[in-house]
């Protein structure tokens, strides 16, 4: 074998193993580039859950409200699959419902209280005739 | 040349009276379109001072809160009393064309019209300042919270020990009077918060310290009777809760969207052996539901004549 065809064959090989490397390298990136994104759309829709969690379930639970069978409606938000009228319902129009809703639990929460006394005087629900 | 100049006259003429026409029909519509704003804003505001003096009449709603919104009804009112002397001055203006022309228009004109644009692009403001004196008027924070300090016979002061109680129970009020003043922050307002004490039909024990206390706020010329007495009771009882109620506003500073409390109004006075609620009719003479500070708040808009 003549030295150029020595030379050669190895410049060759040295070329093949480059590429391999290469190409080692492009799919490995490849590789994390796509778990990286799956993550980020993971965490994202977390994100997306925890903004959707809406005032009422974080402030109120049935428990602490102990309604009766007459009022079934905690969250509005929660109800609007069930309504085929209306399928988006905007803050602004449920605002006054639930106005409504937190002056009654704020009423039931001020009848809730027991009368506090403390040296010659109490705190407590104004008598109704 | 002649001929020239003439048609030169006749241009500006017709250009002068085309100007003089536009400014004259546009100040006419500006005036029907704000009159229509001051029917409808007066119709408000009428039906508001009717409201306001049906529950002072017939519900148990403080006298001192009714005075202050009829005060801000009648700010507003006298607001649109001037304007509608305005619209009336462009009305009577728009009879004759000359008001509108080149010279008279700006020299004479302009200011009403201005004042006319200027109440109709503060129609937004004007708006939410109604809308804060409608939901004041229609609060019932007397009924709505329900709640009452009552005192026991002959006692009138509040001990330390107290103020974690007070702070305990008249936190929800203070949430919803914090509520309703950050919802309006783009609006001057005022918080007025009222303390009433009352007081039983007892007579005090003068030989007691509670007679020599309240006899003190007397000439000791002139001893005071018994329902003199008892009013000033009832005066201490209101101030007294008063005193503790600024320590817990103070405390919830934080809360308030501009942080600056020194926008409330505080008041206290007492109504001695007055029936507090008027649809009892069972009280007796040494009877508790008498000994009681009530409270009532509002949040009422600034207005600036």
């Amino acid at each position: 074998m003549s030295t150029v065809a020595i030379y050669t064959k190895k410049a060759l090989l040295s070329q093949l193993s480059l590429w391999i490397g290469a190409l080692a390298l492009c799919g490995a990136m490849l590789y994390y580039w796509h778990n990286y994104g799956s993550e980020k759309r993971n965490s994202d829709n977390q994100e997306i859950e925890a903004e959707n969690i809406s005032v009422d379930q974080l402030l109120l639970t049935s428990g602490d409200l102990e309604l009766g069978n007459t009022v079934n409606l905690i969250n509005i938000n929660l109800n609007k699959n069930n309504n085929p009228i209306s399928n988006s319902s905007s803050p602004i129009q449920t605002k006054p419902q639930r106005s409504q809703k937190y002056s009654r639990i704020l009423e039931y929460k001020i009848k809730k209280i027991a009368p506090k006394e403390a040296n010659g005087f109490t705190i407590k629900p104004i008598p109704q005739p | 040349m002649k001929k020239n100049l003439l048609l030169l006259f006749v241009v500006a003429g017709v250009v002068s009276s085309c100007g003089t026409q536009k400014r004259l029909s546009s100040a006419t519509q500006k005036a029907i379109e704000v009159k229509e704003i001051i029917t409808e804003n007066n119709a408000t505001l009428d039906s508001l001072q009717k409201t306001t003096l049906m529950n002072q009449q017939y519900s148990e709603k403080d006298s001192l809160l009714s005075i202050s919104i009829m005060e801000v009804i009648k700010k507003l009112q006298d607001n649109l009393n001037k304007i509608g002397e305005t619209v009336h001055s462009v009305e009577l203006a728009s009879g004759s064309k000359r008001n509108f022309n080149d010279r008279n228009y700006f020299t004479i004109m302009k200011p009403y019209i201005d004042r006319l644009d200027s109440f109709q692009t503060s129609s937004k403001a004007r708006e939410r300042v109604y809308g804060l004196l409608i939901e004041a008027v229609k609060l019932k924070a007397f009924v709505q919270f329900d709640l009452g300090t009552f005192f026991e016979a002959g006692v009138y002061r509040i001990p330390s020990s107290g103020l974690p109680i007070i702070a305990k129970s008249f936190n929800p009020v203070l949430d919803s009077v914090i509520q309703l003043s950050n919802r309006y922050t783009d609006v001057t307002h005022r918080l007025y918060l009222v303390f009433v004490g009352y007081a039983d039909g007892q007579a005090i024990n003068k030989e007691g310290k509670l007679y020599k206390d309240l006899s003190n706020f007397y000439p000791k010329n002139n001893l005071p009777e018994k329902e003199q007495l008892n009013l000033t009771l009832s005066n201490l009882r209101a101030g007294e809760l008063l005193r503790n109620m600024k320590m817990v506003v103070q405390s919830r500073a934080n809360d308030f969207a501009p942080k600056d409390i020194s926008m409330i109004s505080y008041a206290a006075y007492g109504r001695g052996e007055i029936i507090p609620f008027s649809k009892i009719t069972d009280y007796k003479e040494n009877d508790e539901r008498r000994r009681v500070v009530v409270f009532y708040w509002s949040v009422l808009p600034v207005v600036r004549n």
